[in-house]
């Protein structure tokens, strides 16, 4: 075979779904073009008019749009130097993939920016270490790659939701997800799916990292249970708390804290209770800073319309609290970078995304709706991060 | 190698200036070649996708920096063969420390395979990936032995050598796959 027949042959090759890729590479290509911020100095005098024209539009855009403006300056409080703006997602602040649930279905977004949409699923989570996605259509259950490709899916009648993958252990893992009513658990690989328990209230259950697959759920009578998956065991099973919002555990499996309207309940890994702590206002979020007993609380005072984000011990309640952000508006959402040293969460009144790092540093990413729509026309919607959507390093 | 047109020049002067339609066209002249280089290096679609992708992504953000004396194709085919050769290696790595528990349970791809052109993908799937990038940029992307040892920043001996193996291993492959 001469080297002409092996060249053709090599020019031949064509990736799958090639025109639809570059479809959408060029929607992201574009967005990041219209939002960029040139940085250099141009060299001819064409840049006097334009940077007129454009500082004429800037002030004309603070005058259309002065609530998001606002919003943003009372973000900059008192810590203005601190605080990054841009007007386009053009990478994360720390290492790992973020997962992003929009109206049109699920977002892969990559450290430098790059991101995909992966059709049209909804409720989207990351498997242990990032390699998979679950997520929902109509009635399915599916399991793909971050690429979009389907490994498979299970079809189920009733309404499902809040699919959650367990940690891996011996090369197995488990998926919980909720069914109408029920609790139900299926094997990563799609197999053996079963009841855990029939009558559960709508609250995402949550895995108990450790050496088997152990899931804590929101039980009857304002309770929380923690069952050993595959046999069904009770574990334990709390006092009644109220109304549990959301569980969240410590990723060496030791502090499960449970998020009710006002307040946070923190348990051990046995069930024995360590205490309970106050939330400002009503509470909306949680999320356990990884490497760390300290876990976040979104919180909002619907009398002010003032959010705060708190960062709490889970073994010193009373002692130890931070307000790691407080400001005007409704927020959505907590997820930890992977490193634990940043911490994203939705600005919906503002549309935008804020980053609280390390020596109280934000990054304030604006038009985040509009990014995170497929362009397809209407009102784009302001997209949700699942907890635990700030994934995984090495698979990046 | 893409010789540096004076449409390639007239489209990066306007998308420094901001024009939608110069840096479209840009990147319909570039996205082929480019999302097919890194197919080929990472033997992984969605991957590929993401690597061409950034590449762009790191393209505009320097487009107020770039010498548009110089030709656009090499500099953007040097992000991505190098992002993909990366990709590869960290990939090749991640099989051997740890499977995932799905790793065992892949689902064949979509589209049917293409018996004229399968056989040297699969071919170039078994040569290491710095092998591949290197056959690449030869054959699909057309750059002289020379230009690739300055793009990858090779002795000259070294990607004569590898695109020498590797267009062996090639040959070695297809006649027996064509017999199948």
């Amino acid at each position: 075979m001469s080297e002409r027949d092996v060249r053709r042959r090599i020019v031949s090759i064509s990736p799958p779904d090639e025109l639809e890729a570059e479809r959408r590479a060029w929607a992201v290509v574009r967005t990041a073009f219209d939002e960029r911020e040139p940085v250099g100095r141009p060299r001819r005098s064409l840049v006097r008019p334009l940077l007129a024209a454009a500082f004429v539009l800037a002030l004309i855009a603070a005058v259309v749009n002065p609530p998001v403006l606002n919003a943003l300056r009372d973000a900059l409080g008192r810590d203005r130097e601190k605080t990054v703006y841009r007007q386009a997602l053009f990478r994360l602040p720390a290492s790992g993939r973020l997962l992003v649930n929009s109206a049109n279905g699920p977002w892969v977004v990559r450290k430098r920016g790059a991101k995909r949409l992966l059709g049209r699923y909804r409720e989207a989570s990351w498997s242990p270490r990032g390699r998979f996605i679950v997520a929902l259509r109509a009635h399915e259950l599916v399991a793909l790659e971050p690429g979009g490709r389907v490994h498979w899916s299970l079809t189920r009648t009733g309404r499902l939701a809040f699919p959650r993958w367990s940690q891996e252990l011996a090369g197995s893992t488990r998926i919980a997800y909720l069914r109408g009513p029920e609790l139900r658990v299926v094997a990563g690989d799609g197999t053996g799916d079963r009841v855990l328990n029939r009558r559960v209230p709508r609250v995402a259950p949550s895995w108990r990292p450790g050496e088997t697959f152990d899931v804590s759920y929101a039980g009857r009578a304002g309770r929380v249970q923690v069952e050993e998956a595959d046999t069904g065991r009770t574990l334990w099973r709390s006092g009644r708390l109220g109304r549990p919002l959301a569980l969240a555990w410590s990723d060496d499996g030791e502090r499960l804290v449970v998020l009710l309207p006002h307040a946070a309940a923190v348990f051990g890994r046995k069930g024995r209770r360590l205490g309970r702590t106050r939330v400002d206002g009503t509470a909306a979020a949680v999320a356990f800073q990884p490497q760390a007993h300290r876990f976040a609380v979104l919180s909002r005072d619907d009398a002010t319309g003032r959010s705060t984000i708190t960062l709490i011990d889970a073994d010193a309640l009373r002692a130890s609290r931070r307000v790691l952000l407080a400001a005007d508006g409704s927020f959505r959402d907590l997820a930890w970078s992977p490193n634990g040293k940043w911490l994203q969460t939705g600005w919906r009144t503002a549309d935008a995304w804020l980053f609280v790092g390390p020596k109280g540093t934000q990054k304030v990413v604006s038009s985040i709706a509009r990014q995170f729509s497929s362009g397809s026309g209407g009102r784009a919607r302001f997209p949700a991060v699942p907890e635990g959507g700030w994934c995984c390093p090495s698979g990046d | 190698m893409a010789i540096l047109g004076r449409g390639e020049a007239a489209w990066v002067r306007g998308a420094q200036a901001g024009s939608a339609s110069d840096l479209e066209a840009l990147f319909r002249e570039h996205w082929p070649r480019a999302h097919r280089a890194a197919y080929l290096v990472v033997q992984d679609a969605a991957a590929a996708e993401d690597i061409a992708q950034e590449a762009f992504l790191s393209a505009i953000r320097s487009l107020d920096r770039f010498d548009r004396r110089r030709p656009f194709g090499p500099w953007l085919h040097r992000i991505v063969v190098n992002r993909a050769i990366d990709w590869a290696r960290a990939r090749a790595l991640r099989d051997e420390v740890a499977g995932d528990a799905l790793a065992h349970h892949q689902a064949p791809p979509n589209d049917p395979l293409d018996p004229y052109s399968e056989p040297v993908r699969a071919a170039l799937a078994s040569l290491p990936p710095e092998h591949r990038a290197v056959i690449v940029l030869r054959h699909l992307l057309e750059y002289t032995p020379g230009e690739i040892a300055e793009l990858l920043e090779l002795p000259r001996g070294t990607v004569n050598s590898r695109l020498r193996r590797g267009l062996d291993r090639l040959r070695s492959a297809l006649p027996e796959v064509q017999r199948v």
